[in-house]
């Protein structure tokens, strides 16, 4: 039968990183997609085309919204990875104390 | 005899003279604006300006002795991305504080051709950009829309329009604009293109 793990021991903190890890990556590619799945920079403004009815001059107005962009894909990805890389590092330090046991 | 040639001179060439309207190019809405476009390579920029300034002497009746001069405030430059704002602006590329403005001084107006109410032409003027100021030449379109300022006004106003446009390529290395640096994501050619509309106040 299976022993549970407290809460501080460092498998229990590897399996936090993973799904921290996890959630991270799955919640940065939802988040792009969601706003648009943008391939240039983050956006920190938009630009809306309007057309002046009398002299017909299209002319742009800016407006404050937050377009995530490929920046901010491969920064959350990479934030991920790194969390992971985390696990790996808590999983071996684990196998060390043991070994040195 | 003398007198009455002498006075008649005086309202002919005075007459002459008032037949150019002189259009301002200060607009309240907002709508004039100068716009920017990058291509590089490895990335795209574009934005517009819209704080814009200036005057333009037009006649309809000879489009090719226009004269005039429009200004853009370097401040009032846009890009959809806050830092690429600030980096364009700084003192490595645009250098703002330094150049706040930018100007076109029409110097040449050849005209080529009338369609419909746009009458098409060529002009030749002063560009001055980041305080270096070079010789280009641009097509342009004027658009001459008599009464309609009252429309744009909602009657305060009562006057002519006149609007502009004009498409043209510039080099950045040749205003200084770190020349030969950055080419693979800031492109050297900078292609602009002006909408502008300017206003002659008559009652």
């Amino acid at each position: 039968m299976p022993q549970s793990q407290p809460i501080t021991s460092p498998k229990s903190f590897a399996k936090m990183f993973y799904i921290f890890a996890s959630i991270l990556a799955f919640a940065t590619v939802v988040f792009w997609g969601v706003k648009g799945f943008n391939t240039g920079w983050t956006k920190t403004q938009i630009a809306l085309i309007q057309k002046d009815e009398i002299t017909e001059i299209d002319f742009i107005t800016y407006q404050d919204a937050f377009v995530p962009g490929i920046d901010f894909l491969l920064g959350g990805i990479a934030s991920a990875i790194a969390t992971s890389a985390l696990t790996f590092f808590v999983s071996r330090k684990k196998s060390y104390t043991s070994s040195k046991k | 005899m003398k007198k009455s040639s002498l006075a008649l001179f005086f309202v002919l060439t005075s007459w002459a003279g008032a037949s150019a309207d002189v259009f301002d190019f200060k607009d309240a809405k907002g709508v004039n604006n100068i716009a920017f476009m990058l291509d590089a390579p490895l990335e795209s920029i574009s934005g517009t300006g819209n704080d814009i300034s200036g005057t333009v002497n037009f006649d309809p009746k000879n489009p090719s002795a226009t004269t005039g001069s429009i200004s853009l405030k370097t401040e009032s430059l846009m890009v959809t991305n806050s830092v690429m704002r600030d980096h364009m602006l700084g003192a490595g590329w645009l250098d703002a504080k330094k150049h706040p403005e930018i100007t076109f001084t029409a110097k040449k107006v050849t005209t080529t051709q009338q369609e419909g109410k746009a009458i098409k032409a060529t002009v030749v003027g002063d560009l001055t950009l980041k305080g270096i100021t070079k010789e280009v030449t641009a097509p342009i379109t004027f658009t001459h829309i008599p009464g309609k300022l009252a429309d744009r006004t909602g009657g305060k106003m009562k006057g002519d329009l006149l609007v502009i446009r004009a498409d043209f390529p510039i080099n950045r290395s040749e205003f200084g604009i770190k020349p030969g640096e950055n080419t693979e994501k800031v492109a050297e050619t900078i292609n602009i293109r002006m909408s502008l509309a300017g206003a002659c106040v008559k009652e």
